[in-house]
């Protein structure tokens, strides 16, 4: 009986291991869903590129599916994820650019938990009234704004009125310090630079409204959702009669069991959170693998880079699957009932 | 004489549903001294729960709305405390053990964070720390000797410090491991064997009696001016269920609290009330001490209550039952409540509610122990089949 | 024994359209979405069958003035080509509601077949076995995609197009149905009248139809209605990162438009360019949204109770009912005194 802390290790073991055939599959099905056509698909990739440019697409995308598959996966093996049009390796971009969009993201993510999770909360404890209907018609509003609308808005007309920096990662386009780990602020912090520190958050704290905003119905639904099923169950009510106050009887006892089911939902979002960067890095200027996306997909009507394209679209992959993993492990580390063995 | 924990006066909770309104409690008057176990008994849906719960006012209002009456715990009209200050008089104050002990723990904690819970709380009000509600010296009667030949007896003297000990224990924070030894010793003085094991399980891992000792230890280390006990062991088997409810008796001996004991089943009452009222769609039509209600019932109710008990079974032929069905509240029928289904019925009984009257005329007036009928044919009951 | 429980409730079964209603009632946020959505369907039809009644300039139509504000002339201004943007935007509103509810539609029927076969037919050691759990690992995998960056690429490779985009969404979009569907059917399966129907000798596939997809069927409406507008969301992206449709053309569309405008940096001196459409967009979206989310609330047994104020509420113990003797089973039958109460026949007392 009980959980011993050494089990977590095998928990967690076994969910890593069932990760490798999602992996494959993930990198079958890109390659499958980029090749779907082999016609003509270097005319559609790069619609402006020169005949010679077309000519080399060509040479590389003609061969038998089977045969480039191998070819792919031979070179992903060997860490060569192609290259763009313009010749730059696509791997060593990528990498540079991906802590940018992480700092991005759990930045969001932080926005979505510290304000969704309390709003469904009060939505659950006023369902029906006049403090659900608001918090509902906020989350709602988030959902239908279209991402780029959003962020043109907060870039044109919130960000000038707040007073916010609404391009770039710092003021100056390279900082005085060095750049470890390309996360804006945990670079200020790690050089102990206080003023760019406060000008790195300053940057950050537009993109990732945005894309909490944008991202919130879900945390906000499912917490409330979950909350209301827990209301009415009777542990609530014994925690009331301990003579707790309501805070602690909504924030200690109901909220850490509906949690339970949210976090589920916030490894879900990662996708759309992933997804909202494409747009927002591009309208915020945010160097990161959103803006790379942007770019490599011929946005804006930009050159294609279409091995970026497909490197982009496995990255994005991975990190929803590494995502869910992480929201699974969080479940099984809340819910005492499961086991870890 | 001392002063009663709680009295209720002409209390009546409704729900409202829709347009419907449900009479779920109507007129109760109650009151219950310090050191007494008052039993209410009645069949499902005769709204003694609901009379459990509007007491701590754990109703959901709406749909459930206190109609009229007051609930004077300690000195205090409950209904007109408002909601925020409400937990105040919760736990300390009034404590409750709920029928379903195997969802009322919090399944993400501990055994020992729940208990431990309280404890604080309780601690915390003691000390001053937080505001609690002033009701008056805590009549949680453990005045009582303790019998030192018992676990329990040693026990109890241990967890209840009086007087200078008392002094020492204030005025300084507790540790955790003082806590500990706190719990440990609430669970030992609900018989748990291992208090030590248990303490670091989840719910999710006792059984079904062992959890509602745990609900008891919990609401115990409080230690509640008024204990409600809403129905402590229907939920559980029956091998369970006596084991907690010889536990429930040997506790109210020995911590010899106030206590209002809801159940369905006559047994449980006659083993461990005092004093019972008989519950029938929404009123109390009888109410005395045990040994008078059960053995000469003056209720026509009550007499068909106590004929249809299961033990009288085998001594009666067949289990009998009382002819027609329980009133839908939310059209009680006038008079009466139990006019149409009773014997005894005439013309008066559809008319006026018969008062809850002492069954024996020359009663002293005011008395508060003596047996009272809401029948008004209270003479005849003796002489029903 | 002789004594009988409470006479079985009575269930009413009310029509479809009447329990629409009741469900709408009882939350005015989604009544309002129900309103919003019937007049923005109804104004795509005008503007399919009748457009000359509400739409004044044809798309690329040459107004006259250049870049004016919203004016009574031009509600919502013109732009720099003395296009109205009115027009325009009205025009987008047939192609783009019809894309939401097509691209939903293509994927419901798609991920909704394979839900059912993958959640009915999942005998393991069988055929079917196989291929339920081979449909649920391609769909783990479709699931691990953002959809958005997928279907950007799809469309990038099949080439631009409001077809091209629209295959490229629902390549991407069906895996949420098979999820969904699944689930529900996994959860009415073992429910005890379908077991009961087995046993009486219904076939399976019979059950399939008659109980299993009738009891599907109410989620996945719901899901659908909520669907409609987060594809409507996903589409004008990529017709603003500018890989689906072009504009100005002959046929608008707001991702488009709002891609148009927004790169010619017009935002901040003729801010109604880029808000005409954006606000299109996000009033179509919330309005099925609000709808949506609102009957989900209703239809999720966790959520119902406390939404339906009123209609089904909870009281702890006693549970007032209309009908008259609703016993609950809190109280144990075997040792309660209250069980031999209530005869077989009612009014048999006295």
């Amino acid at each position: 009986m009980g959980r011993n802390p050494g089990d977590l290790f095998i928990f967690i073991g076994k969910r890593l291991l069932q990760l490798i055939p999602v992996l494959i599959g993930v990198i079958i099905l890109t390659f499958v869903c980029t090749h779907l056509k082999l016609q003509g698909l270097c005319n559609a990739v790069y619609p402006h590129a020169s005949p010679g440019t077309i000519a080399l697409c060509n040479a590389k995308y003609g061969a038998p599916l089977l045969t480039q598959f191998v070819q792919y996966i031979t070179n992903l093996l060997q860490g060569n994820w192609g290259q763009s049009t313009l010749g730059v390796q696509v791997y060593p971009q990528i990498a540079a650019d991906l802590p940018a969009t992480i700092e991005l993201v759990l930045a969001a993510l932080f926005l979505m938990i510290v304000i969704g999770i309390p709003l469904g909360v009060i939505a659950a404890q006023y369902s029906g009234r006049w403090a659900d209907h608001l918090v509902r018609i906020f989350y709602l509003s988030g959902w239908a704004t279209p991402t780029y609308l959003g962020a043109v808005i907060a870039a044109v007309f919130i960000g000038p009125w707040l007073g916010l920096p609404t391009r770039g990662e710092y003021s100056t386009v390279v900082p005085p310090f060095h750049q470890y780990t390309h996360m804006s602020v945990v670079d200020a912090i790690l050089a102990g630079n206080f003023p760019y520190t406060i000008d790195a958050i300053s940057h950050l704290i537009l993109p990732a409204t945005v894309l909490a905003f944008i991202n919130m119905g879900i945390a906000t639904r499912m917490t409330r959702a979950s909350m209301l099923e827990v209301l009415p169950l009777d542990y609530v009510r014994s925690a009331r009669m301990k003579g707790l106050g309501e805070f602690w009887v909504m924030y200690k006892h109901a909220l850490r069991n509906a949690l339970i089911t949210t976090t589920t939902v916030l490894g879900v979002t990662a996708g759309g959170l992933l997804a909202g960067t494409v747009v927002i890095e591009e309208v915020f200027d945010w160097p990161g693998i959103g803006q790379y996306a942007y770019d490599a997909i011929g946005g804006g009507g930009s050159t294609a880079n279409f091995d970026g394209a497909i490197a982009v679209v496995i990255i994005f992959a991975i990190a929803v699957v590494i995502a869910n993993l992480i929201a699974d492990i969080l479940y099984g580390v809340l819910d005492p009932r499961v086991d870890w063995r | 004489m001392t002063q009663p924990v709680l009295i209720l006066d002409n209390l009546s909770v409704t729900y409202t549903v829709g347009a419907g309104t449900f009479y779920a409690v109507s007129d109760v008057s109650l009151e219950i001294e310090p050191g007494r176990v008052v039993g209410i008994v009645g069949e499902t849906g005769c709204g003694k729960s609901t009379l459990a719960k509007a007491i701590p006012r754990l109703l959901p209002e709406p749909p459930a709305t206190i109609g009229s009456g007051t609930i004077i715990f300690q000195g205090t009209d409950l209904v007109k405390v408002p909601k925020r200050k409400l937990p105040m008089v919760r736990g300390t104050g009034i404590g409750m053990i709920f029928q379903e002990p195997l969802n009322s723990l919090n399944p993400a904690y501990r055994v020992f964070d729940q208990i431990v819970e309280s404890i604080r709380i309780r601690h915390y009000r003691e000390m001053g720390w937080v505001k609690s509600f002033q009701g008056g010296p805590n009549p949680f009667d453990y005045s009582k000797p303790p019998d030192t030949t018992t676990v329990a007896g040693s026990l109890s003297k241990a967890i209840i410090p009086s007087g200078a000990a008392e002094e020492a224990v204030r005025d300084r924070l507790q540790t955790r491991s003082q806590y500990r030894e706190e719990v440990l010793e609430y669970l030992r003085l609900v018989r748990i064997n291992d208090p030590e094991t248990i303490l670091n399980l989840f719910p999710h891992e006792l059984s079904g009696g062992m959890r509602q000792r745990i609900m008891i230890a919990m609401a115990l280390s409080e230690k509640p001016a008024l204990l409600i006990a809403d129905e402590p062991t229907s939920a559980l088997d029956v091998t369970i269920q006596a084991q907690v409810l010889t536990l429930m008796k040997e506790l109210i001996d020995e911590v010899h609290a106030s206590i209002l004991f809801i159940s369905h089943d006559l047994g449980v009452i006659a083993e461990t009330a005092d004093e019972v009222g008989v519950m029938y769609a929404g009123r109390i039509v009888e109410y005395g001490p045990v040994a008078e209600v059960f053995k000469d019932p003056r209720h026509p109710y009550t007499k068909a209550l106590l004929k249809a008990a299961p033990a009288h079974y085998k001594s009666d032929g067949p289990l009998s039952s009382i002819a027609g069905s329980v009133p839908n509240l939310s059209r009680p029928p006038s008079g009466c409540r139990f006019h149409p289904r009773c014997v005894l019925a005439r013309d008066v009984c559809r008319g006026v509610t018969p008062p809850l009257a002492p069954v024996d005329p020359n009663a002293p007036p005011g008395g508060r122990h003596i047996h009272r009928s809401a029948c008004y044919f209270a003479a005849e009951v003796p002489g029903l089949p | 024994m002789s004594a009988t429980r409470a006479p079985p409730v009575r269930r009413r079964t009310d029509h479809p359209i009447v329990v629409f209603w009741r469900v709408l009632r009882a939350n005015p946020l989604s009544l309002f979405g129900f309103l919003l959505v019937a007049l923005i369907c109804i104004t795509a039809l005008i503007v399919v069958v009748a457009p000359h009644l509400i739409v004044p300039y044809g798309p690329q139509q040459e107004t006259g003035p250049i870049n004016s504000p919203p004016s009574w002339q031009h509600l919502f201004g013109t732009d720099g080509l003395s296009f109205d943007i009115y027009s325009n935007v009205m025009l987008a509103l047939p192609l783009d509601l019809g894309i939401g509810v097509g691209i939903a539609g293509i994927s419901l029927l798609i991920g909704g077949a394979l839900g059912l076969i993958a959640g009915f037919y999942d005998t393991p050691g069988k055929l079917s076995g196989y291929t339920s759990v081979s449909i649920m690992r391609l769909t783990d995998i479709f699931l691990s995609f953002p959809s958005l960056i997928l279907a950007l690429t799809i469309t990038r490779v099949l080439g631009p197009g409001v077809v091209n985009t629209a295959i490229a969404i629902s390549i991407t979009w069906w895996p949420f149905y098979v999820r969904l569907v699944r689930g529900e059917v996994l959860a009415v399966k073992h429910l005890p009248y379908v077991t009961a129907a087995r046993a009486a000798g219904v076939t399976e596939n019979r059950i399939l139809l008659r109980h299993v997809l009738r009891n599907v069927l109410e989620p996945l409406i719901v899901y659908f209605t909520l669907d409609i507008g987060t594809v409507l969301v996903t589409y004008s992206t990529i017709g603003y990162i500018g890989v689906a449709s072009k504009y100005p053309g002959p046929q608008p569309e707001w991702g488009a438009m709002l891609a148009y405008y927004q790169s010619g940096g017009l935002i901040n001196t003729y801010p109604w360019l880029v808000l005409a459409p954006g606000a299109a967009i996000f009033v179509t979206v919330l309005a099925f949204s609000l709808l949506g989310d609102g009957l989900r609330d209703i239809l999720d047994p966790r959520t119902r109770r406390a939404f339906v104020r009123g209609a089904a509420p909870e009281p702890p113990a006693e549970r007032p009912t209309a009908e008259p003797t609703e016993a609950r089973d809190e109280e144990l039958p075997e040792s309660s005194p209250g069980s031999p109460l209530g005869s077989p026949n009612p009014g048999g007392g006295t």
